[in-house]
C-alpha cells in the first residue's frame, strides 16, 4: 500500500495555500488527474481566481485609479501590491486600505503624485459607502437651541464622516472619473459623508477643514472655532456649522457641563 | 437515523418556497422592484454585507420586505484545517439575526489558512480525518447561528490521493451528525463528473435527497487540460448548460419540486436575462407542483 503523503490534514492545507501564494511553485503533490495526467492547468484555475478576486476586489474600490492607470497597468499594480499585502482572510471588505500608500511609494507612479490622494478619497468614499446607518439631525434643531449652549457642546458627527486633505485636486480629478488634463498643486480639503443613501464628496476651506478637524476628535464647537480662527481670523463659525448641519454630517449635538467644557 | 442532532437554539424557520430564485446583484435592484414576476426569492453572498450600513443594506432591506431570502457564505472556510475565524462567525450570526432568512448556507470548502485569505472555494481531501473537522465546524456554525444551514457539494478540479470517503457519502455524514441540510449545486454535479471521468447520474441517484433543500444551476467555462482531457470550471458566467437542464429535470421529475436558484456572478446580463432562465426552472418546477398535485387528488 502506497504511503498516505498527507497524513495530516494540516499540512496538507499548508502545502496548497504555499502553491498558490507562489504562482513559480510546482503544483503540490498527490493531485489526481483521470488517467494519473498533469493537473498544472486545473491547479492553475485555483491560482487565477485568488489572484483575480483580489485584484477585482480593489478594482471594485478604486474605479477612477483604474481608468487613470489602465486596466492593464491597474492589475500589474495590484498584483505588485498583492505580493506584499496579502488579504489575511477570505473576507477582502477589510482588505487592501494599504494601496493608496503602496501607490505613493511606487517608483514607476513618481510623475503622478496625486494619484495616491485620489486612491485615498475612492478608500474614503468606500468607508462611507459602507458605514453604519444615523439619521443627521434637522436645521431647525440647531437653530432652536440655545447659541450659549450650542457653543458648548460637542457634535456626534455621522460614523460615515471621512476627512480628507491634499495638495493636489483630488475632488476634481476623482469627480472627473479619469478625464483629465495637466494637474497643477492646489490644495484641497474634503468632507466625504454618507447622510443617507449617497455618499457626498464636500469641498471646504483650510480652516473649515480645521474645524471639521477638530469637532470629529471630540472638541467642542467653541474650541473648534479657535482651531479655525488660528488660520483664518475671519472664520465664520455659523456659516460652517450650518453647512456641516445642511449636509447632513451631525447626528447630535452633546452638551458639555461647564467644567469639561475645555477638555 | 438515532442520532440526529438538532442545533443548539433551534427555532422553526420558514422554508423557501418550492419555486425558482435569483442570486441578487445590485446592478438589478430597479428591474426587480419593476417586475419579478415568477421569481419567487433572491439569494445573496453573506460577505458582500458584512458592512456595517449603506446602500447595499438599504437595498437587501427593501428585498427582504417583498421576497424570501437566502444567505449563502462564501468565506466561512468550513472545510479549513485551522479553527473556525470567530470574528467572521459572529459576523455571519448578526447578519442572519438581522435578515431572518429563510435559508442560510455554506460550501464543502476552504478559503483561508496560516493567516493568509483566498478568494476562492478550495477543495480539500475527502478522509475520515476531514470529516470529523468539517463536522466539528458545521456543528459549531449551527450552534452559534441557533439554526440549522446547508452545505452544497463543491466543484472539484481534481482529487486527492488521501481521498478515503466518497465525496456524496462524506456530505450524507455531515449531514447525519450535525443535523445540518444540504444544498445540491447540480452543476457543480456535472462540472465534477467531467473532470474526474465518473457519472453524474449515478452521483446524483447515490446523493442523500431527504436531505436537499436548495438546488444550485450555474454556468460553466469548458476546456481541456494539460492531456487534452475535458476540464470545465466552474465560472458562473453564463447560462446553465443543455446537460445541467437535462440533469435537473430528471432530478425534479424524481424528488420532487426544490427550491432552486441561477447563480450569476460574473459577466451578470440584464435583469431580463436571468429572469427568462428562471423562468425556465420555473417551468421544470410547475410540471412537478402539477404531477405532485394529480398525485394528491388521485390518492
Amino acid at each position: 500500500m502506497r504511503p498516505d503523503p498527507f497524513p495530516d490534514h494540516g499540512a496538507r492545507q499548508a502545502a496548497f495555500a504555499a502553491a498558490l501564494l507562489d504562482a513559480g511553485a510546482p503544483v503540490p503533490d498527490g493531485l489526481l488527474a483521470p488517467g494519473g495526467g498533469p493537473v498544472g492547468r486545473r491547479f492553475a484555475v485555483h491560482r487565477a481566481t485568488t489572484t483575480l478576486g483580489s485584484i477585482a476586489a480593489l478594482a471594485t474600490r478604486h474605479p477612477v485609479l483604474e481608468r487613470l492607470l489602465g486596466s492593464e497597468t491597474f492589475a500589474d499594480l495590484a498584483r505588485a501590491f498583492l505580493r506584499t499585502n496579502r488579504p489575511r482572510t477570505a473576507l477582502l471588505l477589510d482588505w487592501g486600505g494599504g494601496l493608496p500608500d503602496f501607490v505613493a511609494t511606487h517608483p514607476d507612479l513618481a510623475d503622478w503624485p496625486w494619484l495616491a490622494d485620489v486612491a485615498r478619497l475612492e478608500v474614503a468614499w468606500n468607508e462611507a459607502h459602507h458605514a453604519a446607518e444615523a439619521e443627521p439631525i434637522e436645521l431647525a434643531e440647531l437653530v432652536a437651541a440655545d447659541p450659549e449652549r450650542v457653543a458648548r457642546s460637542r457634535l456626534v458627527l455621522h460614523p460615515s464622516l471621512r476627512l480628507l486633505a491634499s495638495p493636489w485636486p483630488v475632488a476634481g480629478i476623482w469627480a472627473a472619473n479619469g478625464e483629465i488634463e495637466a494637474v497643477e498643486a492646489r490644495a484641497e480639503h474634503m468632507v466625504v459623508v454618507r447622510p443617507h443613501a449617497d455618499v457626498l464628496v464636500h469641498p471646504t476651506d483650510t480652516a473649515g477643514f480645521a474645524f471639521a478637524t477638530a469637532l470629529s476628535a471630540g472638541g467642542t464647537i467653541l474650541a473648534a472655532a479657535s482651531a479655525a480662527a488660528a488660520i483664518d481670523p475671519d472664520f465664520d463659525t455659523g456659516a460652517h456649522l450650518v453647512g456641516l448641519v445642511r449636509l447632513g454630517a451631525v447626528v447630535a449635538l452633546e452638551p458639555v457641563e461647564e467644567k469639561d467644557a475645555d477638555a | 437515523m438515532p442520532d440526529v442532532r438538532p442545533p443548539a437554539k433551534s427555532r422553526p424557520v420558514p422554508a423557501l418556497p418550492a419555486a425558482c430564485g435569483v442570486g441578487f446583484k445590485p446592478q438589478h435592484f430597479e428591474a426587480i422592484l419593476a417586475d419579478a414576476a415568477g421569481v419567487a426569492f433572491f439569494e445573496v453572498h453573506a460577505e458582500n454585507y458584512f458592512g456595517a450600513g449603506g446602500p447595499p443594506h438599504r437595498r437587501l432591506t427593501a428585498l427582504r420586505e417583498r421576497f424570501p431570502l437566502s444567505i449563502h457564505g462564501v468565506g466561512l472556510s468550513i472545510g479549513g484545517a485551522g479553527p473556525l475565524d470567530r470574528d467572521h462567525l459572529v459576523r455571519l450570526a448578526a447578519l442572519v439575526a438581522r435578515y431572518e432568512p429563510e435559508a442560510v448556507s455554506e460550501h464543502l470548502a476552504w478559503s483561508s489558512h496560516g493567516g493568509f485569505g483566498f478568494p476562492d472555494l478550495l477543495p480539500l481531501p475527502l478522509t475520515e480525518e476531514t470529516l470529523g473537522r468539517v463536522v466539528e465546524h458545521v456543528d459549531e456554525t449551527q450552534a452559534v447561528l441557533g439554526r440549522e444551514i446547508l452545505l452544497e457539494n463543491p466543484s472539484t478540479y481534481f482529487r486527492f490521493a488521501e481521498s478515503t470517503v466518497p465525496e456524496v457519502e462524506f456530505l450524507a455524514e455531515v449531514a447525519r451528525r450535525t443535523g445540518c441540510g444540504l444544498l445540491l449545486d447540480v452543476a457543480n454535479v456535472d462540472v465534477s463528473a467531467t473532470n474526474h471521468g465518473f457519472d453524474p447520474r449515478a452521483y446524483l441517484a447515490a446523493f442523500p435527497i431527504e436531505r436537499v433543500s436548495e438546488i444550485h444551476l450555474a454556468g460553466r467555462f469548458e476546456t481541456v487540460d494539460d492531456a487534452g482531457l475535458p476540464f470545465f470550471v466552474d465560472s458562473h458566467d453564463g447560462p446553465v448548460a443543455d446537460p445541467v437542464w437535462t440533469l435537473y429535470r430528471e432530478t425534479i421529475a424524481r424528488i420532487g419540486p426544490v427550491p432552486t436558484l441561477i447563480e450569476r456572478d460574473d459577466a451578470i446580463p440584464a435583469w431580463e436575462v436571468l429572469a427568462a432562465e428562471a423562468g425556465r426552472a420555473e417551468a421544470v418546477l410547475a410540471t412537478a407542483r402539477a404531477r405532485r398535485g394529480g398525485e394528491r387528488d388521485a390518492a
